[in-house]
């Protein structure tokens, strides 16, 4: 209070009208609230018609034992009256901390049950409104726990996922060289359509992911938000590095260094659907599906030098814009698979998504010509352009499944 | 100087990618962990992803019969003894179709258990599967050789005995939690009580009929069979003489669907329901059973040639329940 009243900037009135004035709208809603919940909350005289939504957070299997983890995701408290597993009731089974769920509050249900691997499960709940929610997993698949074993698994898929198709992108660098010195522009326009491609699988990949997230959590208001902080978050780290003047502010470089970082965000949200497709069975990280993501990604690195190639590069920092670009889909690959969720997994994406498009923009400055049209017609624009999607369409046809 | 970088970039990519190939071994060990963890559990069993290294289960021999060890008991009383192990096998439920299965003694349906009345039972039963379970027969018993309380873990084994009582035709299935997917899985077979005076010599063939739901998402069956394979009497149709008198013992085992049943062509047949009453119970072509009903079928044919038997829900008939009778002079 003392500093408000010895604060200039308040001019008009006294500070104590200001916090009343703040504060009045709070005091009514609250009281009107109150009033609502007791004595009023006939007002509308409607009959009370039960609206129960509950969802799984996590299906975890272990050795004889299924552990469901749940959230009341709908507008009321509910409560959990039984249990199936593949549409039989399970007669004994625990729920902590409690069988009553407030709202947005969680559960868990363990389940003794001699599972097997590989296995379809559909775990069924009903509550006392005699709602039924159904939990399908596909495979069942043993749960990783926090082990070395796994961490191995994770980082040997974010190693072949992620940091040796970019290498092996880097190592093009003479040849992206001696087009760079006839035609730049074409090199950038491949970097835009390797970008483009990139952006439109996030976008829909994060569109599905936001589909999957409990209505309560609004998911895809929630991906557009993190488009938002994706894109001006890389407006803001490329601000920073050119205010610190330091040795990469050099524009070509600098933009290679925002082309890894923005790739480096995809790949963590690679590596999360990749983990947490893994550890909900519904992939088997088999050498195929890894080969496909390898031979994939190795256009990734031909995108981050592209712009730059014209410059001479020292060889530490294309060690640092690998490691930028890939090391990412490693830790993503863990979160994805320890601690998954999908509120999580559609922030990632919608960051992503935001960082990919910063970059797209940032490209697109940097080829000359000043309205988009006539940049279109130049012909190396428009052909490394087509040039770029058609690379991450045909190395897409790699991916299985 | 700098082409030095760029061969010993090159030569790490090499080494990289070739290093690839032989490092990303991991998923296998894991493979090999699993089962290791599942042995440490008392469990002898190859799990069910390595399902090349399970040994095949067989469809049932319809004409044989196990009767078991006979031997005679302090008190005179004729002892039956029967050894019956579950353990997990993989079936061709339909040619070329591979279904992981709960087998008793490596069998879908298991083997065709047969006894005189009066006489006294032994069946050791030898869990070597992956899940617990049961036997539970069907007949007069106490209520601990009933097969549903008494679990038999991986590992575990149960003597059920008890004195046969009540000619007729029964049946036994494991009833294990949860029984459905026991059943599903293959977990059934015959169990014939012959009376003292024995049934009159006949051609004799046991038909459990069967159905499985191969995908597990428990709404439907894919196939339908006698005997635990598809359409396998069409293949090798069973065959006998004009005049010659024919017997078959009919068991429902049918999950998921209410009903199933039996249709023959261009004959009549007597049913006995049950088997446990002297005159038949109709004269048809035609029987709908439910789960775990069953009865015996008498008759003879009259003209040779090839005769149709099969489900008379067309849907089953044509997802495998249809076999062929060959009538010779």
């Amino acid at each position: 209070m003392a500093n408000l009243m010895t604060n200039p900037q308040t001019k008009s009135g006294s500070p104590y009208r200001l916090v009343i004035a703040a504060l009045l709208p709070l005091v009514l809603l609250g009281l009107m609230i109150y009033w609502l919940l007791g004595n009023g909350s006939n007002l509308f005289n409607t009959p009370e018609i039960p609206a129960d939504e509950l969802s799984a957070t996590k299906i975890e299997f272990h050795p004889n034992e299924i552990q469901v983890k749940l959230r009341n995701t709908g507008p009321d408290e509910l409560t959990i009256t039984n249990v199936l597993v593949n549409g039989a009731f399970i007669h004994q089974y625990e729920i902590s901390p409690s069988n009553t769920l407030g709202r947005l509050n969680t559960a868990t249900i363990t389940i003794p049950y001699m599972w097997e691997e590989g296995k379809p499960y559909v775990i069924g709940t009903y509550t006392a409104n005699a709602f039924i929610f159904d939990f399908e997993v596909p495979a069942a698949i043993s749960t990783p726990t926090v082990s070395w074993d796994y961490i191995k698994t994770f980082f040997l898929m974010g190693a072949y996922v992620g940091i040796i198709p970019i290498f092996l992108g880097f190592l093009w660098l003479p040849i992206l060289r001696k087009i760079g010195e006839k035609s730049i522009s074409f090199l950038v326009a491949l970097t835009v359509g390797v970008l483009a491609f990139l952006g439109i699988d996030t976008i829909l990949e994060g569109l599905e992911l936001a589909g999957k997230v409990p209505s309560v959590f609004h998911g895809v208001p929630l991906f557009i938000m993190a488009i938002g902080i994706g894109f001006f978050g890389i407006v803001g780290i490329e601000a920073l590095v050119k205010k610190g003047k330091g040795r990469i502010s050099s524009s070509g470089l600098l933009l290679s260094y925002m082309i890894a970082l923005g790739i480096g965000i995809h790949n963590m949200g690679e590596g999360l659907a990749i983990g947490s497709a893994f550890v909900l069975g519904e992939v088997t990280l088999g050498t195929l599906l890894i080969l496909g993501f390898t031979v994939h990604n190795v256009t990734e690195g031909i995108a981050i030098l592209a712009p730059g190639a014209k410059q001479k590069i020292n060889w530490v920092h294309l060690i640092l814009m690998g490691l930028l670009a890939g090391v990412p889909t490693v830790f993503g690959g863990m979160i994805g698979g320890f601690a998954y969720s999908p509120v999580l997994a559609t922030i990632f994406f919608g960051i992503a998504t935001g960082a990919i498009l910063q970059v797209i923009v940032e490209c697109w400055g940097l080829i000359r010509g000043d309205r988009l049209a006539t940049k279109l017609q130049a012909a190396p624009n428009w052909i490394g352009l087509a040039a770029g999607f058609l690379l991450m369409y045909l190395t897409a046809l790699f991916v299985a499944g | 100087m700098k082409k030095t970088l760029w061969i010993i970039a090159v030569f790490a990519a090499i080494i990289a990618v070739v290093g690839s190939v032989y490092f990303f071994l991991p998923t296998e060990n894991q493979q090999v962990q699993a089962k290791n963890h599942s042995s440490e559990h008392g469990k002898e069993h190859e799990t069910n992803t390595a399902s090349g290294e399970m040994p095949n289960a067989t469809p049932l021999d319809p004409t044989k019969f196990d009767y078991g060890k006979k031997s005679v008991g302090p008190n005179g009383q004729t002892i039956k003894e029967f050894e019956i192990v579950a353990e997990d096998r993989m079936m061709e439920v339909s040619d070329g179709v591979e279904f992981p299965v709960w087998t008793y003694n490596g069998t879908v349906p298991g083997p065709t258990i047969r006894v005189t009345e009066g006489d006294y039972l032994k069946i050791k039963f030898t869990n070597k599967g992956s899940m617990p379970h049961t036997i539970h027969l069907h007949g007069i018993h106490p209520a601990n050789m009933d097969g549903v309380f008494e679990t038999v873990a991986p590992g575990g084994s149960y003597v059920y005995e008890f004195t046969a009582e009540l000619p007729g035709l029964y049946l036994y299935h494991c009833h294990q939690d949860h029984v459905k997917a026991h059943i599903n899985q293959g977990m059934y077979g015959t169990f014939i009580i012959d009376p003292k005076t024995p049934r009159s010599p006949a051609k004799e063939y046991v038909m459990v009929m069967n159905s499985y739901d191969v995908d597990l998402d428990g709404e439907g069956n894919e196939f339908y069979t006698v005997n635990g394979k598809a359409f396998e009497y069409m293949h090798n149709p069973i065959q006998f003489k004009v005049g010659e008198p024919i017997r078959i013992y009919l068991v429902n085992m049918t999950e998921i669907d209410p009903i199933n049943s039996f249709h023959t062509h261009g004959n009549m047949f007597n049913f006995y329901r049950n088997g446990t009453k002297i005159e038949p119970d109709e004269i048809t072509d035609n029987v709908i059973l439910a789960q775990g009903q069953r009865g015996i079928i008498e008759m003879t044919y009259k003209y040779p040639g090839k005769y149709m038997f099969h489900a008379h829900q067309s849907e089953f008939s044509d997802l495998g329940w249809m076999g062929l009778f060959q009538v010779t002079e």
